[in-house]
This record gives structure tokens, sequence and C-alpha cells, in this order.
């Protein structure tokens, strides 16, 4: 009986860890359209949009400042989220990469499909090289968009341009 | 006098009158500013009245013809002949003059004539031309014309002018020599992209963007050693190159990369079997010229220079799921004539490293 007891919960304590090990190594899928959904969501607050790849080593590069940025400045009414433009094939390199840099902000990987689509529905006038920054203001419009990699004081300073700027 | 004096009169008379020929047309004294040497500068009225100065064309290439006089024949056989090139200068960048000692009432009647399309400047009293060395005594120019490239040089004196054909001969010179450039431009879809030089990353010897000009169609491509993109697309651009090389397509590469050295640059297409040169567009000047912004990113010229298309080889950068093949497709719509499918396309990539 006891025994039983201890199998059970050994098994059960395993399909949680599983379950945990399978959700670390699976990143949600976004598209064009989910972005948008996000960012609405955000609305009054001041977004940082990421767009970055494991294979970019810019974007490696400048990934610990976006984590310092969202850790400073998540609760004061900025959000950064990271999408990247990996194929889905990568996205447990993508999953290992967010976890070896401790990153706690929304993201995501974008899902299978027209890249060129994915490329428009961000940014008509993103050319589609990585890594690319959209700040938005509070309205949700686009404040700056910043093409390759940037510093954590050149994010800070754009950010706190945004905040400074009225609704 | 006797049959050898008059003989020796002869003789003497004849080499005195042909003599006095030379020098009355200046032949004999010729003496045109040579190759290499800056461009006297001057300031011109032309048939309508209008100035022209000739240091505000800096930036861009300048032919200069000197001719004897309006209205006469050699002078307006010549003159058509630049005429009827005038789209092919003008697709160049290049601004052509003619000038002569006659004043700007000659000028107008002789393009009214013959409806000149391009400045007939009035250098009444020949002061430029003896600036350029080609007033003959006489008081009229000779037929000289001189190419001035866009930093105010001489890029080439042609003495031996063809009247009939010197828009050719003129044409011929400077896409033999690359002297079009013009200081600013911006690649536009549907406008001609200037030629420019460049140093090859293999020999370091300057090359033009054209070449010798005769090929179909000009694929510029704009890669990075250190891009997992654009190695993505080596082997890709390799067997394009190879296929469509024979077929009249030019290719060349350009590394604008401020953290690739042209040592890497050089290794990196020689491990990869590039078969097009590769060059280095130190200070990513020309990637500005095009905004070129990623890596690997395409632009495509036809025979006249025209910017045709610009984005990306294909959709995919796993070979195995390529649902376009944007660039090969371009190529063959070109070769054959048409428009391409899709004039821009997008795809991710990595971005150019620029001087800060």
């Amino acid at each position: 009986m006891f025994h039983r007891k201890t199998a059970g919960l050994i098994a059960l304590l395993s399909v949680v860890v599983v379950a945990v090990a399978l959700s670390a190594a699976k990143v949600p899928q976004i598209d064009g359209s989910g972005i948008k959904k996000e960012l609405a969501k955000r609305k009054g607050k001041v977004v940082v949009l990421n767009l970055w790849a494991t294979w970019c080593a810019p974007c490696r590069q400048e990934f610990p400042a976006l984590v310092k940025l969202y850790n400073k400045y998540r609760t004061q009414g900025v959000d950064v989220i990271v999408v990247s433009v990996d194929t889905i094939e990568e996205q447990s390199q993508v999953a290992e990469f967010l976890r070896q840099h401790k990153a706690k902000m929304p993201a995501f990987i974008k899902k299978p499909g027209d890249s060129e689509k994915f490329i428009n529905a961000i940014d008509r006038e993103w050319p589609g090289a990585v890594p690319y920054t959209v700040v938005y203001d509070r309205t949700g419009k686009p404040f700056a968009k910043l093409l390759g990699d940037h510093t954590f004081e050149q994010f800070e300073a754009v950010v706190k341009k945004a905040l400074a700027k009225r609704k | 006098m006797n049959r050898w004096q008059k003989v020796l009169a002869g003789g003497l008379a004849l080499v005195t009158l042909s003599a006095g020929a030379l020098w009355f047309t200046g032949a004999l004294f010729a003496d045109p500013v040579s190759q290499g040497r800056p461009a006297p500068d001057f300031t011109l009225l032309d048939q309508d009245g209008k100035q022209h100065r000739l240091s505000a064309y800096r930036g861009k290439t300048v032919v200069l013809a000197f001719y004897p006089a309006d209205m006469t024949r050699g002078c307006t056989l010549e003159a058509r002949s630049l005429r009827d090139k005038m789209s092919e200068f003008q697709q160049m960048g290049v601004q052509v003059f003619g000038i002569s000692v006659q004043d700007a009432k000659s000028k107008r009647e002789f393009c009214d004539k013959e409806g000149l399309n391009y400045p007939l400047l009035a250098d009444v009293g020949g002061k430029v031309a003896r600036q350029y060395g080609v007033l003959a005594p006489a008081g009229f120019a000779q037929r000289v014309t001189f190419i001035i490239n866009p930093q105010g040089q001489i890029a080439h004196v042609i003495t031996d002018v063809n009247v009939i054909a010197h828009g050719e001969q003129v044409l011929a010179l400077l896409k033999q020599q690359p002297v079009v450039q013009t200081a600013d431009w911006r690649a536009k879809l549907g406008q001609p992209v200037p030629d420019f030089q460049l140093p090859r990353v293999d020999n370091g010897k300057m090359e033009s963007l054209y070449g010798d000009r005769k090929q179909k169609v000009t694929v510029v491509m704009f890669i990075a050693t250190r891009c997992p993109v654009s190695n993505a697309y080596n082997e890709r651009m390799r067997t394009l190159a190879q296929q469509y090389m024979p077929k009249g397509v030019r290719f060349v590469g350009i590394n604008s990369n401020v953290i690739e050295p042209t040592q890497e640059v050089a290794e990196h297409a020689k491990q990869n079997g590039f078969p097009f040169p590769v060059l280095k567009d130190e200070g990513n000047k020309i990637a500005d010229h095009f905004n070129a912004l990623f890596t690997p990113e395409i632009f495509v010229m036809d025979a006249k220079g025209i910017l045709r298309y610009h984005g990306r080889i294909d959709d995919s950068q796993n070979p195995a799921n390529i649902t376009s093949h944007d660039l090969r497709d371009t190529l063959e719509a070109l070769l054959a004539g048409k428009n391409p499918p899709r004039a821009e396309t997008k795809a991710f990539g990595c971005t150019v490293k620029r001087v800060r």
C-alpha cells in the first residue's frame, strides 16, 4: 500500500518534471498579427520589441542589455518582448539561450511561414536584417527604430525619451 | 632663272605655305592641357544666355568638345553625332558641352538649325580655348575634346576627333575607362546606377562595377564572411554565377562590413570558390549609395545600368524549403527582355556593420 503510494507520487512527480522540462524547451510561436495583438495588450506602456536570432552574433551580444532593461524598467511602465526569427527546428536552442540569459520577459519564436509577410507586418521599413528593435510609445506608435546592435545605455536613453513623451 | 632654281623656289614656297597653314590652324603648336592635369575653370554663356561654371559640375563627368566654327560642315557633323547620343550620355550622368569662339547668337542659330540638345558655350575671344591650349593663331579653337572626371581633372584628350561618329568615340572611352562617377547618388528602382570602382580583395586592383560593359545584366551582392545567412548562400551564389555568367550576366560581390578585414574576405572568397570578383568597400560608402542594410542583399541592373531588382536570393535559408527563386527568376526575365516578376523582396539577414 505504502509502496504503491510512493510509486504513484514518483510517477506524478516525474510527469511534472518532464512536463516542465518540455515546456522549457518550447517557446510560444507567433506571427505578424500575433505580435500586433501583444502590442495592443500593452497600450499605455512603452514597449521594446526586439527581433533576433541564435545565428546572429550581434543579437547574442546585445541580448544581456535587453534582459537588464527589462529587469530595471518592468515596474516603470516598460515592457520588453523578444521574438526570435530562427526556424522552428532551432527552437530548443532558442529556449536554451533564453534560459542561459535568465530572460524572464515575454519571448516568442516566429511561426513557420512567409518571412516577408512577417517582416512587413512588423514594419514595412524593416529590410529584414537582425538585430532590429522597435520602441513603441504609450499610444502604441513606433517611437524609435534601431537597426543593428545597441548597448544598454543606448536602449535606456531611448526608453527614457519614450517615457517622457506626453500621451 | 634656270630650271633648278625654279624647282627650289617652288619647293621653298610650298614649305612656307604649308608651314603657314599649319601655324594658322594651330596644328604645329598644338599643346592641349594634358591628361591628369586639373581642368582650367571658366564661366561662359550658352546659346540661351545661361551661365555655366565648370566647377559647378564637380562630381559629374564633363565632356568639353572644342570645335572651330558654328554651321561649318565638320562641326555640324560632330554636333549631330553628339546630339544623337545624348540619351546615353545622360544615362551615364555625363554633361556634354560644345565650345567655340562664336557668340551666343550664332550658337542659338546653330542649335535651332540642327536641333541640338546640349549647351554650346560661347568662348568669345578664345580665352578658354587658350587656357586649354587649343587656340589656333587664327583665333578659333582646334577640334579637340576633353573628358573631365568628377574630381575636375582631365581624364582624356581626344585630338583625333572623328566628326561623323564623335558621340560613339567619346562613349567608347567613357565605357573603357569608367570615369563616370557622380559624387552623390542613391540607388533607386527604375533609375540608373552609375559606375564606380572598388579594390578587389584578391589583388588590390581597382575593379569597375560594370567592367567591360559587354554583359546584359549586372548583379551586385553585398556579402559577409561572418554572417551565417550570407554563408548559407555561398554555394547558391557560386552556382548561380557559374550558371549565368556564360549567358552574359556579370556578378560582383561587395563586402562593406567594417569588422571583416580584406585578408579575411579574400580567404573566404577563395575557400568558397567564388567565380566573381569580390570588392572591399572600406568606409561602407558604396553600401551607403545603395542603402544596402543586410547581407546577403542583392541589386540587379539591366544592360543600361538601370536598377531592376532589389532584395533576396530566394525565400529560404534552407535550400530544401525554397518556394520562390527570386534572383534566378529575375535573371531569366531580364535575359528574355521581360520585367522581373517582382522588383523588390525581403528576407532575414545580418545587418551591414558600418563605421560609426
